[in-house]
């Protein structure tokens, strides 16, 4: 398990930096010797004095090594808010597809691909690669054939790709998916301005697809969007949203995830809505997908984890703007979901340095500025 | 799950009271055709956890007819508003309206129904333990006009000033920190602090703190009308010494002086207790070390103790071990919490803080004030996008939403910088798109 926390380099220490970290470092605090990093196992065996919260990427001294000395064992907290968080999350990428497909700018496909490849060298095990929708539709992902060839596929990592219908699927299948994606609106009005039919057509055209894709033998990943809110309908009914993930998930999908599309969602209503998905899909084949569009993502988030969610969708860098809000943001930015679990002291694998650097690769390849505020404050400390 | 819950005695909303604002709303919104439709008739989850829909598939409404446009209208125009939010203890016409939470509070053991319901009942919320016991009113303290224009770039006029915490003060926040009496040399954006305080002399209804580091500052504020003093004490030496040019032990001392004199004039003090969680000179921050000031504060006659993430590092790994620590010398009625938005974390931190029990939260208009140790970093959390959170919780703040985002607005233009609030732009945007739908 690769957490972060390397310094940011020699060359980058700010002038207001002292070492006396020394001080704070419980002299307990050891790396237990059974850890296996490289092959992502995890362990949050660390006798660290308690407040040692977690190793401080923010502090650039921060000479901290061996980095799995990081979870103070919140657990151990006699604090009730701590309740049920899990121990390991895992982090769906949607940057190359949702953040890209929603971005104004073009970007090449050896760009793309070279994202996909930094964001897997961060540490991310799921990547979604691309969508096989028509080019009149979304443009910007026009190269899906080419962009899912150019990979390397690492092993161990998933490249789910969206497949909106049969045609969609046969393309990606003779582009080499092994994974595929489906899309279903918990809202009648936004299935029907988003993919021209009712939510009841779009299930039936799927059962179509996961049959296939079963046949296959490929992975399915459901998707529900608007499971807050609708930006045509308003608030949506929390047992809409049940309804319509337990029938992705009777169809096949191995994990639904929940979308927040107009990012309206606040901890009170996101609770409502996971309990009601809670009754019908197993906790553990859950992932949440919040939009940072009313800067609510974290918070949901950390409600959703407190409820034992452990599949977190984001998007490097926050790509992917909000196409209900204009010029405001969408995607709930990677590096800051990654900063709020390491702080947590839940394991990700994942490398912030090495994830900021590809939020930092897209970002100037679009010309837009960074969209996270964790990596903005991390390259701004060395000014 | 919901067999679970029901056990908990969840916040519970009981079934009678509504606000009449929510009542006018949700007729409203129960008259619009398109809410009828939106539902699911007939999936009713039992309160013994038995679902029908997990028998058969409910049969699917159709789809949401041509009022939708209208109906829009009004959802937006109510959330600008703000006005029909869920209430703890009360039903909510949480219908439509998208800034619902979770359920009133019921300090009865209420078997929490949750339920799917025609459009005219109104909902009900199953309870969550994880929601179980947030607080029902959280206080903002709006520190837009002194730690946000402090961190500002340009310099505001003075009327200007008066204006915004004018304009803040009619919003509903009951506390708004006017302004600093520190050294012009120091703060040259509120060298002007004679001068608002007593333009602001005449506006009721709100709280006015000023921030004064020393007994000359002390003596300026009340000179010129102050009726309540702010202090400030670091809990990391090397802030304290970096910041405020002497050790932590030293700047109580002196405001033990300020303290005496302020209890003698019966003027109220709030305390501040910077760099809780990291220190930019130092590192992380001990919890001890907190608590050993917020005590110190709190012994001297604080009123209240605001912990504050400077530079914003904080998470819920690392705030719930400090807040434990200043809980435990302070009670937690008498502590505020006032996170910095640098890494993204502050909402997430203000909801695991409201979690352990804290109720008074600070925050800046816009997001106003950036980050002095991060630059171009953003610094302060913005109030619009703690309302709308707090807000959706259900929890009371006395706040209206649009008419902070106006102030938020009216700030922005001058000093011209785009708003730092989320949920502010959005909400402007929204609007502004409307018709594209």
């Amino acid at each position: 398990m690769s957490s972060l926390e390397e310094p940011l380099g020699l060359g980058d220490l700010p002038k207001l930096s002292i070492n006396r970290l020394g001080r704070f470092l419980s002299p307990t605090a050891r790396r237990s010797p059974a850890d296996d990093h490289s092959t992502g196992k995890y362990s949050n065996s660390c006798n660290g004095s308690p407040f040692h919260g977690n190793s401080y990427p923010w502090h650039p001294q921060c000479r901290q090594a061996d980095s799995s000395c990081d979870a103070v064992e919140l657990r151990d907290l006699p604090r009730k808010v701590m309740w049920e968080l899990p121990r390991f999350v895992k982090i769906v990428e949607v940057g190359p597809r949702d953040g890209l497909q929603n971005e104004k700018g073009n970007v090449p496909t050896s760009v793309k691909i070279q994202l996909i490849h930094k964001l897997v060298g961060a540490g991310l095990s799921v990547v979604e690669a691309t969508s096989f929708v028509s080019p009149k539709w979304v443009p910007q992902l026009a190269d899906a054939k080419e962009v899912l060839k150019g990979i390397q596929q690492e092993p161990g990592v998933r490249y789910p790709v969206l497949t909106p219908n049969l045609r969609g699927f046969e393309a990606a299948i003779a582009a080499g998916a092994k994974e595929i994606a489906v899309f279903a609106s918990a809202s009648e009005s936004f299935s029907k301005s988003n993919i021209n039919c009712t939510i009841e057509e779009s299930l039936v055209r799927y059962r179509d697809v996961t049959e296939a894709a079963k046949k296959h033998g490929l992975t399915i990943r459901g998707y529900v969007s608007c499971v807050i809110g609708c930006p045509v309908e308003g608030a949506i009914d929390p047992s809409k949203v049940a309804y319509v993930a337990k029938e992705l998930y009777n169809m096949g999908c191995s994990e639904i995830s929940l979308g927040d599309t107009t990012g309206v969602g606040t901890p009170g209503s996101v609770v409502a809505m996971l309990q009601a998905v809670m009754a019908f899909v197993p906790l553990d084949k859950i992932a949440v997908h919040f939009h940072d569009t009313y800067g609510q993502a974290l918070a949901n988030i950390l409600v959703s984890l407190q409820m034992g969610i452990n599949v977190v969708d984001s998007s490097v860098s926050g790509l992917g703007g909000c196409p209900y809000a204009k010029g405001a943001t969408g995607n709930v930015a990677t590096e800051d979901v990654v900063y709020m679990l390491h702080g947590l002291g839940i394991k990700t694998n994942v490398d912030l340095n090495k994830l900021m650097e590809a939020g930092d690769y897209i970002s100037k390849e679009l010309g837009r500025p960074l969209g996270s505020k964790t990596a903005t404050a991390l390259r701004k400390l060395t000014t | 799950m919901l067999a679970a819950s029901t056990k908990v005695g969840s916040r519970l909303a009981s079934p009678h009271a509504s606000s009449s604002a929510a009542a006018a709303a949700a007729a409203a919104l129960a008259s619009s055709p398109v809410l009828g439709s939106g539902m699911l008739s007939g999936a009713g989850f039992g309160e013994t956890g038995s679902h029908h829909a997990a028998d058969a598939p409910p049969p699917l409404p159709c789809s949401s007819s041509g009022d939708s446009r209208e109906y829009y209208y009004l959802w937006t125009r109510l959330v600008n508003q703000s006005q029909s939010t869920l209430h703890r203890g009360k039903v909510t016409a949480a219908l439509g309206h998208h800034v619902f939470g979770a359920g009133g509070s019921s300090r009865n053991q209420h078997i929490y129904r949750y339920f799917s319901s025609s459009s005219h009942q109104g909902r009900i919320w199953a309870g969550s333990k994880v929601l179980r016991d947030l607080p029902e009113y959280v206080k903002i303290v709006e520190v837009g006009p002194r730690d946000g224009l402090q961190n500002e770039k340009d310099i505001v006029p003075t009327p200007l000033k008066v204006e915004l915490i004018r304009r803040l003060a009619t919003s509903g926040l009951p506390v708004v920190e006017a302004t600093s009496f520190v050294s012009p040399k120091w703060v040259p954006q509120l060298a002007d602090a004679k001068d608002v305080m007593e333009a602001v002399q005449t506006i009721e209804g709100v709280r006015l703190p000023v921030l004064t580091p020393n007994l000359k500052g002390f003596e300026a504020a009340i000179a010129a009308g102050a009726k309540e003093i702010a202090i400030f004490a670091s809990a990391s030496e090397g802030f304290s010494k970096s910041n405020i040019n002497c050790t932590i032990k030293e700047s109580i001392a002196r405001y033990n002086d300020v303290a005496l004199a302020a209890k003698e004039k019966e003027i109220p003090i709030r305390g501040y207790v910077s760099c809780v969680v990291g220190c930019p000179v130092d590192g992380p921050v001990p919890p001890s070390n907190v608590a050993y000031v917020a005590k110190e504060l709190y012994d001297m006659g604080c009123y209240e103790v605001s912990l504050g993430d400077t530079i914003g590092v904080g998470t819920p790994g690392t705030v719930v071990p400090m807040l434990e620590a200043a809980m435990s010398v302070v009670p937690v009625e008498k502590l505020a919490v006032h996170f910095h938005d640098t890494y993204g974390q502050s909402l997430s931190n203000i909801l695991i803080s409201l979690q352990m029990g804290v109720s008074v939260v600070d925050s800046s208009v816009a997001s106003l004030g950036g980050c002095p140790y991060a630059k171009g970093a953003s610094g302060n959390v913005a109030t619009e996008d703690v309302v709308y959170m707090l807000n959706g919780l259900g929890i009371k703040t006395g706040v209206d939403l649009g008419k902070v985002m106006a102030a938020g607005e009216f700030i922005c233009k001058h000093l011209e910088r785009q708003s730092g609030s989320k949920a502010a732009t959005a909400l402007s945007k929204v609007t502004a798109t409307a018709s594209k739908l």
